[in-house]
Order: C-alpha cells, then sequence, then structure tokens
C-alpha cells in the first residue's frame, strides 16, 4: 500500500463504522483519485464529524438509542476515574493510590496509559467541536450579523476568563512556592480559595461558551439543522475540558511542592464537585441523544 | 431542499450534474467544476450524496472498478426540475429588473 493510499485510508477511518460498511471502499477509491491536499483533508474531516455527530438515521431507533447511551457511557467510564485519579494527586505519598503506583509497576504503566488516553481523547474532541462550529464562526465573521456576533463573542468571552484563571492560577502558584523557598511558609487558605475561584471561573465559562456555541450553531445557516446534535457533542466536550482542567491541576501538583495548592479534605472535596459536575453533564448528554433520537424518529 | 442545510447548495449541482447520466464520485466532481459549480471536496460530495440517496432522490448503482456510479430517480429528476424553475424565475425577475433582459 502506497504512502498516499495509507494516508486515504487514515482519512476514511475519520468516518463512524456504519458509514465506512456504506461508502468506504468507493469514498477510498475517490480519495486516490482527487489526491489529498489541505483543503481536501480538512473538508473529509469536517464531513467525518458531521457523520458521527448525526449518527446511522437509517438504523433502527433501539439501535440509535443504544449507541447514544454506549458512547455516554464510554465518556464517563474513561473520563471520571480519570478526573478521580488525578484530582486526588494532592494526596500525602502514604494516600493509597501512591502507595498502590509506588508498589506495582503495572499500576504505574497503566498511570500513564490513563492520562495519555484522557488528553488525546479530550483533544479530540476539541478538535471535532472547532471543526463543526467553524462554517457557523465564518459565516458570522462573513456577514456580521448581529445574532451571530453576539454568540462569538460570549465565546470568546469564555475562552478568555478560562486562560486568565490558568493565568492566575499560575502566579498563586509560584508565588507559593516562593514563599515556600523563603521560608515564610505556604498560605493554604488563599491557595484554596484560588482553586475554588478557578473552578467557579470555568463553570461561568462553561455555561457561556456552551450557551454561544450552542446558539451560533442553530442561528448560522451554514450549519445543517440536524447538526443540532452538535449540542450533545459539546457536554462531552467541556467533560473533557473539566478533566483536562483537573489534569493540569493534577501536574501542577507533581511539579510544584505538593502543599503549594493546599492539599487534605478540601482538596478530596473538590475533586468530589468536579465528579459530581463531570457525572451531571453525562446524564445531560444522554437525554441530550435520547431527545434526538425521539426527535429524528417522528 | 429543506433538511439540507449546508449540503443543499452542493446536493443541486450534483443533481444538476446526474441530469446528464450516471457517473461516479470523481466524474461528479470534474462535471461540476467544469459546468462552472462550486469546487467540491471528497467529503462535501459524499455528505450531499448520502441525504441524496436517503431521500430517495438518487441511487447507486453496481460497484464498476471500486467506484461506485449514481444516478438520478425519476423523483429525483421531478425534485430537480422544480427547483431549476424556481431559480430560473428569480433569475429573470433579477435580471429584468437590473434592467438586463
Amino acid at each position: 500500500m502506497s504512502g498516499a493510499s495509507r494516508r486515504a485510508r487514515l482519512l476514511v477511518r475519520l468516518y463512524p463504522a456504519w458509514w465506512r460498511a456504506r461508502y468506504g471502499e468507493e469514498f477510498h477509491a475517490l480519495l486516490a483519485d482527487h489526491g489529498l491536499s489541505l483543503r481536501c483533508v480538512r473538508d473529509v474531516a469536517s464531513a467525518a464529524a458531521v457523520a458521527r455527530l448525526r449518527g446511522d438515521r437509517a438504523a433502527p431507533l433501539a439501535d440509535r438509542r443504544r449507541g447514544a447511551l454506549a458512547a455516554s457511557l464510554w465518556a464517563g467510564a474513561v473520563f471520571v476515574p480519570v478526573g478521580a485519579v488525578f484530582a486526588r494527586m494532592g494526596d500525602p505519598p502514604n494516600s493509597p493510590l501512591w502507595v498502590a503506583t509506588n508498589a506495582h509497576v503495572l499500576a504505574r504503566v497503566g498511570l500513564v496509559l490513563v492520562v495519555f488516553c484522557a488528553f488525546a481523547i479530550g483533544l479530540l474532541a476539541l478538535f471535532v467541536a472547532i471543526i463543526v462550529v467553524l462554517p457557523a464562526v465564518r459565516e458570522a465573521w462573513r456577514t456580521r450579523h448581529r445574532d451571530l456576533i453576539r454568540p462569538l463573542a460570549a465565546m470568546t468571552a469564555a475562552a478568555l476568563l478560562v486562560v486568565l484563571s490558568f493565568v492566575a492560577l499560575y502566579i498563586n502558584a509560584t508565588t507559593l512556592t516562593r514563599a515556600q523557598m523563603q521560608g515564610s511558609g505556604p498560605w493554604p487558605a488563599t491557595a484554596k480559595i484560588a482553586i475554588a475561584a478557578c473552578l467557579a471561573v470555568w463553570l461561568i465559562a462553561l455555561t457561556l461558551f456552551t450557551g454561544g456555541a450552542a446558539r451560533l450553531v442553530r442561528r448560522a445557516r451554514a450549519v445543517d439543522p440536524e447538526d443540532l446534535a452538535v449540542l450533545a457533542c459539546f457536554f462531552v466536550l467541556f467533560t473533557a475540558a473539566g478533566v483536562i482542567g483537573v489534569i493540569t491541576w493534577g501536574a501542577a501538583l507533581l511539579i510544584q511542592p505538593p502543599r503549594a495548592f493546599g492539599t487534605g479534605p478540601t482538596a478530596g472535596w473538590i475533586a468530589m464537585v468536579i465528579l459530581a459536575l463531570a457525572l451531571a453533564l453525562l446524564f445531560i448528554n444522554a437525554l441530550a441523544a435520547l431527545a434526538r433520537t425521539r426527535t429524528t424518529n417522528q | 431542499m429543506d433538511g439540507f442545510g449546508r449540503y443543499a447548495d452542493p446536493a443541486l449541482v450534483i443533481m444538476t450534474s446526474l441530469a446528464e447520466g450516471p457517473k461516479h464520485g470523481y466524474a461528479i466532481i470534474k462535471d461540476v467544476q467544469a459546468m462552472g459549480g462550486p469546487k467540491l471536496g471528497p467529503g462535501t460530495l459524499y455528505g450531499a450524496l448520502e441525504r441524496l440517496e436517503q431521500r430517495g432522490l438518487v441511487e447507486a448503482l453496481p460497484v464498476e472498478d471500486r467506484r461506485r456510479p449514481y444516478r438520478l430517480t425519476a423523483q429525483g429528476a421531478e425534485v430537480l426540475s422544480v427547483q431549476l424553475s424556481h431559480l430560473q424565475r428569480v433569475t429573470s425577475t433579477g435580471l429584468v429588473r437590473l434592467g438586463l433582459a
């Protein structure tokens, strides 16, 4: 198999299994004839993302419902344990998590694999969301339509909020580290408040971004009305984004002195809140997916 | 072309191309380009073809050397003629109002 053919095969694999079963071979032949430019890759990735979001409209309702529920459960199965593990990374070295990972090589390898998978899936979800929202953003830019500009502004504000909260968290961490090195001791209360404030900011940003994106997708003519299933994708995306936030938190704990972010029961409670949030989002996603299959069946 | 969303325009040019006779994907892309239509990407082409097939406006023929030709159905021809007549009315009105016809 030539390099071009292998790349074409990889592009075909972006589509869901039901789509590949029906169109896979002929689509691969078309890609071989057409050639793979950057524009072509973007076009195929965008169409594949839409096909994944739409699902197989020809499949029986029970299968589609089962598929939507299975996707939600898989997302939960991957993201929730990862979030739980990383939220507990600030625990002392004699905690069960560290004792288990230090005692077994397999547990350590498993932990690294889980981190890698969560990052990969989180980034993939982000990529899918960008690809799907891109035509709507382009239309907003081209038409300067007020109905589209407002949600776009809300999404930008949300993204800025997240960036600012990360900067604040970083400054907080470095200040605390310096204070520790100078011997003036940590300020655990400040650190905990900063973490809680950042989580609150992320929640506000999440609401702003999801709402903005939903309105943008609904109003933009460039987006297929059937693609409104993208809403369900956003719920999964932000579950992933939340987990990536927790992973960042965990990674920072590994780099910075563990006490810098405050440990003990507060960290445990925050982890519980994040878990509850992730579960709620997954539940809403499952409900949205169910509602979608019901609507399309009518 | 309700429910086609972003695939409405590509679907119309694809049906116009198939009005000439059955064609496979690459031949449709080339034909649409030749008639001055938009440059269809493979993803857009198959997104539109999938929707057209689901609505019974085009149908797939047996595969020939890994390439599957598609042809316009009777229902597809009817929908295409309605769409093109509508476009023709809009075009004629526009040209008259511009003083060009």
